[in-house]
């Protein structure tokens, strides 16, 4: 059955909205995520020289790197962390991190991916930092606390959209960071198999099987709190 | 009911459909490109170098960290480039919008201006917006003497509008080419057709603009109509040669410019940089522009034109994308008070990306 079993869990002006999964307008379901989603980390020959230059010290060539993927790191550590507060310093950390360790960069991956991967360990010190299982549920509660301050009327689908993310982040973070990392990189920035999976150190395979796992979480989650439909009703 | 997961692998899992799920799925990756194309992002490489001293100071040297304190802001090409709006993006319908807003407006003074007798004028760029209220309230009582000009300029308009917008909009190879290069890096590519983005077309090859550099288009004249009788049609001045929409221009400009840049011509590029300004006001393409203008200067090593190019562009965008950046610019170029610019870059920009040196150069209040 969609409705919810607890009263004090859908309350308010979007509870109309979550109360009924099937009425809610779709945004897209396939492909699964719009095309322009998706990031390409690309190693061009100016990055490999660029790479060679900054290991050699020189500062310019880092300088370089860095306005070419600055950008991507944001983006990809925004899509990580879910929240926009703390990216600008984490990139930076990144970035840090990536010249102190330049050294160690043996061009089995690209560069790009290199990157990546440090941007993914930087953002998981920052979960391990930032996030308990409390904080998580408080941040469920103060979601609700939100929709029932908002008012009544129609929620428009900007609106919608970023309340669902909240949501959905919320419900990630209470997520081992393995799986949730996987789901992230996979799911929802929409990077490919082999990409997400060499930016986590993992193989394609074991990065669908943790990220089919998160998924199965997150739509458990997103059912018990009754957001979601069980399955065979809401498709 | 709830589904039987052990039935089937995960991976086949993976592969059923559940189009609740990725409708939210879809929500939350929109939300976060929402949220990236609005964010400014601030950037500073000397405080990452500085954080790159502190972890390792053997990589990073202290003179190192100062010489990149003391370089100028940097403007991200890439960066900032990315962060321009695609046609399938929002952002891109408002860009598009600010752009047409300023044409609809000044189109509807000059059918104003026509209907009364008026001879029209060009609008010089020191237009004011205590001007523009008192026309547009001039255009209310024209309005409502001669709704019957203006609905025969608007069977003009959508007569004359059709097939350029169309050509625009629905796919014609050349325009859609054009406008690309003005709003795409060439990375991502809808294979989708595209889509109207705005909702009511304006004709925007049938007016002139507010800060046009380019020769003037032909003005349409208005006749009023008989009473009881339906509206004549409109007496017009026809150019000899279809005229380019604004966004055509735009486009061209801008790949022009861009053009230029890539075959190392960078006075071209200004030129054309320039040109794009004028012509596109004080929306957000005037405003990327000024970014480009601004790495331009910075190649080119021209720190008075980079000093002048912040100040004009303060003028006119004073909460910019760049506005923070072209702030400590000018700070850092102060020669008078440095401290004091600080301090009001400070109060200005709280939040500022430059706040660290605000802080540490601001001094204290005298």
């Amino acid at each position: 059955m969609t409705s919810p079993s607890s009263g004090d869990v859908i309350r308010g002006p979007l509870a109309r909205l979550i109360d009924k999964p099937p009425r809610m307008p779709r945004v897209t379901t396939q492909p699964r995520f719009p095309e322009r989603l998706r990031t390409s980390p690309r190693s061009t020959d100016e990055g490999a020289d660029l790479v060679e230059q900054a290991r050699a010290g020189q500062t310019d060539a880092w300088a370089r790197l860095y306005q070419l993927y600055f950008a991507a790191i944001f983006r990809h550590t925004r899509y990580l962390t879910g929240e926009h507060a703390a990216v600008e310093d984490l990139v930076q950390e990144v970035f840090a991190r990536a010249l102190v360790s330049l050294r160690d960069f043996d061009g089995r991956s690209s560069f790009s991916t290199w990157l990546h991967g440090i941007a993914v360990n930087v953002v998981r010190n920052h979960w391990r930092r930032a996030t308990n299982t409390k904080a998580a549920h408080d941040r469920l509660r103060a979601i609700h606390e939100v929709r029932d301050a908002a008012g009544s009327g129609e929620v428009d689908r900007t609106h919608l959209a970023r309340e669902r993310a909240k949501i959905v982040y919320a419900v990630l973070a209470d997520m081992p960071e393995h799986l949730r990392e996987a789901f992230v990189l996979r799911d929802l920035e929409g990077l490919a198999p082999t990409e997400a999976a060499a930016q986590l150190g993992i193989s394609a395979g074991n990065l669908a099987v943790r990220a089919t796992r998160a998924r199965q979480r997150l739509r458990a989650e997103l059912e018990k709190l009754g957001w979601l439909a069980p399955l065979e009703e809401s498709s | 009911m709830s589904v039987d997961h052990d039935d089937m692998s995960e991976v086949e899992l993976d592969a059923r459909p559940d189009a609740a799920l990725d409708g939210w799925l879809a929500d939350v990756s929109s939300a976060v490109e929402n949220d990236l194309v609005r964010t400014n992002v601030p950037w500073d490489f000397a405080a990452m170098l500085a954080r790159a001293h502190a972890l390792d100071p053997s990589v990073v040297s202290a003179q190192a960290v100062a010489e990149a304190e003391q370089a100028e802001p940097v403007i991200s090409l890439a960066q900032r480039r990315s962060q321009r709006a695609t046609r399938d993006d929002p952002a891109f319908a408002n860009l598009v919008e600010d752009v047409r807003a300023a044409n609809e407006h000044d189109a509807a003074l000059r059918t104003a201006a026509a209907a009364a007798g008026a001879v029209p004028r060009r609008v010089a760029p020191g237009f004011t917006s205590g001007r523009v209220l008192g026309l547009v309230v001039a255009l209310a009582a024209v309005v409502v003497v001669g709704l019957g000009v203006v609905r025969g300029v608007q069977v003009l308009t959508e007569r004359r509008n059709a097939p350029a917008d169309a050509a625009v909009h629905q796919g014609g190879a050349s325009s859609d080419a054009l406008e690309r290069a003005v709003i795409d890096d060439g990375e991502q590519e809808s294979p989708s057709a595209p889509t109207r983005l705005v909702p009511e077309p304006i004709a925007a090859e049938a007016i002139e603009l507010p800060t046009v550099v380019e020769p003037p288009v032909p003005i349409v004249a208005v006749r009023t109509p008989k009473k009881g009788t339906r509206p004549a049609k409109p007496a017009i001045t026809e150019p000899a040669v279809p005229q380019p929409t604004l966004t055509e221009r735009l486009a061209a400009l801008d790949g022009a410019a861009h053009a230029a840049w890539k075959a190392g011509d960078l006075g071209i590029a200004e030129e054309k940089f320039e040109a794009l300004i004028a012509l596109a006001g004080t929306s957000r393409l005037a405003d990327l522009a000024y970014g480009d203008l601004f790495t331009l200067a910075r190649r080119r090593g021209d720190t008075k034109r980079e000093v002048a190019l912040w100040k004009r562009y303060l003028a006119a965008f004073d909460r910019g994308r760049f506005s923070d950046d072209a702030r400590a610019g000018l700070c850092r170029k102060s020669a008078t008070d440095k401290p004091a610019c600080w301090r009001d870059y400070l109060a200005d920009f709280p939040e500022g990306s430059y706040r660290a040196q605000a802080e540490r150069d601001g001094g204290s209040a005298p």
